[in-house]
């Protein structure tokens, strides 16, 4: 039998739980408030847009934290905006914002990239000044987290960095791990280093068209798959 | 009460003639309104999933779209938006009613309009909601992993946040197909029958047995009255 009653119960109860909880979602307040402010700094407020991200992150809310520290690494860098960027970088990395954690890092290596040999033979040996160790550690724990950027920054860094950084063999193990991850560039830095036997590796036509495949085919077997819907 | 072959007949003939009607005042006429109507309602459900992406929803054209606080690592300071296809999932409401309409019985204007709109509301409602939650998972798991998955390449960009386990990656492609393939179709016929359980019960499910009855020898028809005596008394008790 049609149970009509039952029903219209339902659709009477189910408002009655659903609003509360759908009222209580509303609620996630400094979220909505941090997407305003982005907004706001995007259609060229930035007064009022900063004021409320500043406001924010003295809140302790993590992603403004990040984005003040963002705001403040961009654009001309004098020490103070950069002692800022840094301050605030910090307190979200340390409430585990993923995208300060990973600028942190950059941060922190900055002096290896800038101060060539000496900073990186520092880093290398763990006693690096600036923090370059912290940053090598951060990164690689990113990493190990599955952060494919990290994966790759690393990879890039042991292939081209400076020369007590240089390692083909971790080079390559970061390149495969971002590939086997899906990571185009990876990828193609893999097709192209088997073609050319480079990262270490003995010329392998054979594994640089099995990886080469992997950018070509999609999982439905078509050649040539591009962006879709 | 028609014989059940004659019912299944005229359902059919009601589907041919309900189903465009449904589809057409669907998309020239209630689509956009549905649209607003379920945008709030969508909108409330993914952030009290995803609270931490500040998500608001855009009604634009032919998509919702979904603002976020999603960092993108190349541009930090921007933030990643999605595109819902709401037609996708509010077709739902357009196949339920064909189907509600079309279903034949002795019923009143008022009981049939009632069952539109309990249909509508209870039912296809809260599969749209899903199906809305669904698709919008895949694609953040999607971005967030970087990684083509199905019909679908990730945007260029990287945004910051870590990524999904494989196995619950390949879980939400499931439930992508299951937004998009599954419930859009099944949904609203899983309603239309939980509604409409005594024109099943006579109709559909006891129609074969009840042409079996009535074309066998005299007794052996005597052992399978039930069958269709209680098919005719459920469908003259609507």
């Amino acid at each position: 039998m049609i149970r009509l009653r039952s029903l219209l119960r339902l659709a009477v109860m189910l408002p009655a739980v659903l609003v509360p909880a759908l009222m209580l979602a509303g609620c996630d307040a400094p979220a909505q408030d941090l997407r305003k402010a982005m907004t706001q700094i995007g259609q060229g407020q930035s007064r009022a847009g900063f004021l409320q991200l500043q406001n924010l992150a003295a809140a302790g809310y993590p992603p403004a934290q990040f984005r003040l520290g963002m705001l403040y690494l961009q654009g001309q860098v004098s020490p103070e905006r950069l002692a800022k960027a840094e301050r605030w970088l910090a307190l979200a990395a340390g409430n585990g914002d993923v995208g300060a954690r990973y600028f942190q890092a950059l941060l922190w290596l900055s002096p290896i990239q800038r101060g060539g040999q000496g900073a990186a033979q520092s880093a290398a040996q763990g006693d690096a000044p600036g923090n370059a160790q912290a940053g090598l550690a951060q990164l690689e724990q990113l990493a190990a987290e599955g952060f494919v950027p990290a994966h790759l920054r690393l990879a890039r860094m042991h292939e081209a960095g400076p020369e007590p950084l240089r390692n083909q063999a971790r080079a390559l193990g970061w390149y495969r791990k971002a590939a086997e991850r899906g990571n185009r560039a990876a990828i193609q830095r893999l097709v192209e280093a088997y073609r050319q036997g480079e990262l270490g590796l003995a010329t392998d036509p054979e594994q640089a068209r099995q990886w080469q495949r992997r950018l070509t085919v999609d999982p439905f077997g078509r050649r040539g798959a591009g962006s879709s819907p | 009460m028609l014989p059940p072959s004659a019912e299944l007949r005229r359902f059919g003939l009601g589907l041919l003639l309900a189903m465009p009607v449904a589809m057409a005042l669907w998309w020239f006429l209630l689509a956009p309104y549905l649209m607003l109507a379920m945008e709030p309602l969508v909108e409330w459900t993914l952030r009290l999933l995803w609270p931490q992406w500040g998500l608001g929803l855009e009604a634009k054209e032919t998509l919702w779209q979904v603002n976020t606080t999603l960092p993108i690592l190349e541009q930090p300071l921007r933030s990643a938006v999605f595109g819902l296809p709401w037609k996708r999932f509010s077709v739902a409401f357009a196949l339920f009613w064909g189907l509600a309409l079309a279903t034949p019985g002795a019923r009143p204007v008022l009981r049939r309009v009632r069952q539109l709109l309990l249909g509508s509301l209870a039912g296809i409602a809260p599969l749209v909601i899903l199906m809305a939650v669904l698709y919008f998972h895949f694609e953040l798991a999607v971005l967030i992993n970087h990684r083509p998955y199905l019909t679908v390449q990730p945007p260029p960009y990287h945004v910051l946040a870590l990524p999904y386990a494989d196995w619950q990656f390949h879980l939400i492609g499931v439930g992508r197909q299951l937004a998009l393939l599954i419930l859009p179709t099944l949904g609203p016929v899983a309603v239309w029958a939980a509604l409409n359980q005594p024109f099943l019960r006579a109709v559909v499910l006891s129609g074969p047995s009840a042409q079996i009855a009535t074309s066998l020898p005299a007794r052996a028809s005597n052992s399978l009255p039930t069958t269709a005596s209680t098919a005719s008394d459920r469908a003259d008790g609507t």
